[in-house]
């Protein structure tokens, strides 16, 4: 008992510099920015901040700006995180298929995840430049008299965007699901092709179910990641033509640092975090409710 | 054993993480008037002194040379911190320095939107007394020092380090194919603008970036004689106006500018895909070294006359960070930078006009495009571009809703009321 002791007081004695080291970094800017966000803190007016308790919050909902970026942001994560569930399963599916050249597919696919979003956006930045851009040239190759300027328009803008995000991240989301893919017997498809089970059967009876759970946990995470998505934009559109392609990770990169408004870029932070811990809540009762 | 290995790890994490740690600065003093009064004295002037300086042209092939010039001249050993090359990463950077009180650079090179925030929050050094004394400051440009330098209190925080105009540049060549010898008028610019256009070149090629295009608009919101901050004036409404029907109905410059900053419309004029456009004389030594400047080729010249014949001017600065630890050695680089020497200096090394009016109109100096500057400080009105402390925010706020007017997400009207919305904030706060 009393080395047992002795061994718990040693692990609290290495572990509490990295507590205190995580506590710094992370709760500290955390409660920081919460206090903030019911301030108005403004540099470039006043070197003083007063308390504005909701005001802040109250110009999210009143600010133009604001409301394109709440929309594009969920705009970005919805249609982003269909098609990369989508695409990840297909692609997933295709890379357990057996066939020559599978790990050597394998190593490739994963090259546009290893790439720094910053180089990938700026190299996007020209791919879609209608004169110079790799997309159209190729575009006009079947349609020889095409013309068109992916980023001048904000509709286009915001499809060119996800295409870029999903380029980027599907093929991680793919190894992944293949991970849980290797999990599943072979035995169980035999059995089941025997028993007269066609493909969509296949998929849907014993794919599907047993990939469930690692699709639903994939899905917190990559929806994390595209809601606090601020690389892509930032490199590529700089929230672009107009407000149209702002994200909400970059709008609070443009309030707190470029136009100091440390107070509501704070506000903004703080719904955002309570975006993301309603969606990990929603993601979270629906794999316990897998779990049942 | 175990017990000593556990104590000795935690220790060293400890330690680690500890230095790691430094003391919070000083915060920016909040009151305009120095504590103590700061001058360089002779027998000071014999010490080196250190002095740390972030600069935008620190890049340049020819800014190591020119350091140590300067650190000849003014016995000091300058230390040069990079500056980011783009516009929100480097206000970031420096706004964070100097509302910080980081006591790690004393001299820096800001633009004139981030000198018009900066000026009166106190976080940099006032210099009228010491360095822009009221002898130096009849050097330079008194429109451009009242508008965009001197505080309403009569504080001047800076030394600006070269004059620039923001020009109307015409493709001279495609003048003469076109039939006509000059654009004088806005009639004749119309004229230009719309013959010049066709086989896929434009008459006309802006930068329409969000934090670009203010100035443009501003450009042509002086040209006819309206007022940046009235978006309900008939003359300011005129100037937007044209800009859409450039774009739009005459079809005389493309809409996928909007993506552009100053390096692509540059890169147009040279490949002649634009015929004219408004752009810093500061391009013309790229324009000379690609071998398209010059009376047969691109030319700066006087913009022509809608209501009024006139131009923006603006500049760099050196500031001098208020918590800096090293201010006599500032004072001396800031009192050398107000010289003819280090004017002229400063004017050939970079290729910029220099700050300082006397320079400029010496006829015995010469750089590249020095005459076009001459021509615009006799015969255009040069103003300085309109601020808000809020600058970038005000600059890009304008910016967005330009390109979602030429976009056609909202029509002229809403453009008027959103911009004068967008205004009011900070006009009226």
């Amino acid at each position: 008992m009393e080395k047992k002791r002795t061994h718990l007081w040693i692990a609290w004695i290495l572990v509490t510099p990295v507590i205190l080291l995580r506590g710094f970094t992370t709760i500290y800017p955390v409660v920081t920015t919460f206090i903030n966000s019911f301030f108005d803190i403004r540099l470039l007016k006043s070197p003083y901040s007063t308390f504005a308790w909701l005001d802040n919050y109250i110009k999210i909902f009143r600010d133009p700006k604001l409301i394109t970026s709440l929309q594009f942001t969920a705009i970005f994560t919805v249609v982003s995180m269909l098609f990369h569930i989508i695409i990840g399963i297909a692609l997933a599916l295709l890379l357990n298929v057996k066939f020559k050249g599978r790990r050597f597919l394998r190593s490739i696919v994963l090259i546009p995840w290893a790439m720094p979003m910053v180089v990938v956006g700026l190299a996007a930045r020209w791919a879609f430049n209608n004169n110079y851009g790799l997309i159209n040239d190729l575009i006009r190759r079947v349609i020889s008299s095409f013309q068109y300027d992916w980023l001048v328009y904000p509709f286009s803008a915001r499809i060119s965007v996800i295409i870029v995000d999903l380029w980027k991240d599907v093929p991680y989301f793919a190894i992944l699901v293949l991970a849980a893919l290797q999990f599943i017997s072979e035995d169980i498809y035999e059995a089941a092709r025997i028993d007269g089970a066609n493909t969509i059967q296949l998929f849907t009876r014993i794919t599907v179910p047993n990939i469930l759970k690692t699709v639903l946990t994939l899905c917190i995470f990559f929806t994390i990641w595209r809601m606090t998505s601020f690389d892509v934009v930032y490199s590529m559109t700089s929230g672009g033509p107009g407000d149209s392609t702002s994200l909400l990770a970059y709008r609070i990169m443009t309030e707190a640092f470029t136009n100091l408004n440390v107070g509501y870029a704070s506000s903004i932070a703080v719904i955002l975090f309570l975006m993301m811990s309603g969606l990990s809540c929603i993601n979270l009762f629906c794999i316990k409710k897998i779990d049942i | 054993m175990k017990r000593m290995l556990a104590f000795i790890l935690t220790a060293a994490i400890s330690g680690a993480l500890l230095t790691g740690c430094e003391g919070k600065p000083a915060p920016a003093k909040e009151s305009a008037a120095p504590e103590t009064e700061v001058t360089v004295s002779e027998t000071a002037a014999d010490e080196r002194l250190p002095l740390t300086l972030m600069s935008a042209d620190s890049t340049n092939s020819k800014f190591n040379d020119w350091i140590t010039r300067v650190e000849a001249a003014c016995n000091l050993d300058i230390t040069v911190v990079d500056c980011p090359t783009n516009t929100n990463d480097r206000q970031a950077k420096i706004t964070t320095i100097l509302s910080s009180g980081d006591t790690s650079v004393d001299i820096i090179t800001v633009n004139d939107e981030m000198y018009t925030a900066y000026k009166n929050t106190g976080w940099l050094e006032p210099l009228q007394d010491n360095v822009m004394t009221p002898e130096i400051l009849a050097e330079y440009s008194e429109v451009y020092m009242k508008d965009m330098v001197i505080t309403p209190d009569g504080g001047i925080y800076s030394v600006p380090s070269y004059f620039s105009v923001l020009g109307f540049f015409v493709n001279n060549e495609i003048l003469k194919e076109v039939g006509m010898e000059s654009v004088e008028t806005y009639d004749d610019f119309i004229n230009y603008v719309t013959k010049a256009t066709k086989d896929g070149k434009y008459g006309y090629g802006g930068a329409w970036e969000t934090t670009y295009v203010f100035n443009e608009i501003g450009t042509f919101v002086n040209l006819f004689g309206g007022d940046y901050y009235d978006w309900s004036n008939e003359n300011t409404q005129k100037a937007v106006k044209l800009l859409y029907d450039m774009c739009h109905d005459m079809g005389v410059t493309p809409l996928s500018q909007i993506a552009d900053q100053y390096d692509p419309l540059r890169q147009n004029m040279i490949d002649k895909t634009y015929a004219s456009c408004f752009i810093y004389n500061g391009h013309i030594a790229q324009m000379k070294e690609a071998g398209m400047y010059g009376d047969d080729a691109i030319k700066m010249v006087v913009p022509p006359t809608f209501e009024t014949c006139s131009a923006y001017c603006s500049s760099w600065h050196f500031v001098l960070n208020s918590a800096s630890k090293n201010k006599e050695a500032a004072m001396r680089f800031l009192q050398y930078s107000t010289t003819k020497e280090a004017s002229m200096d400063y004017a050939v090394t970079f290729g910029r006009s220099p700050a300082r009016l006397d320079v400029l109109m010496d006829e015995s100096f010469s750089i590249t495009g020095i005459d076009e500057i001459r021509q615009y400080i006799d015969k255009v009105t040069l103003r300085g571009r309109p601020m808000v402390p809020e600058s970038m925010e005000f600059i890009s706020g304008i910016g967005s809703l330009f390109q979602r007017l030429v976009t056609d997400e909202i029509t002229l009207d809403t453009f008027y009321q959103m911009a004068q919305d967008e205004t009011d904030k900070y006009i009226l706060d």
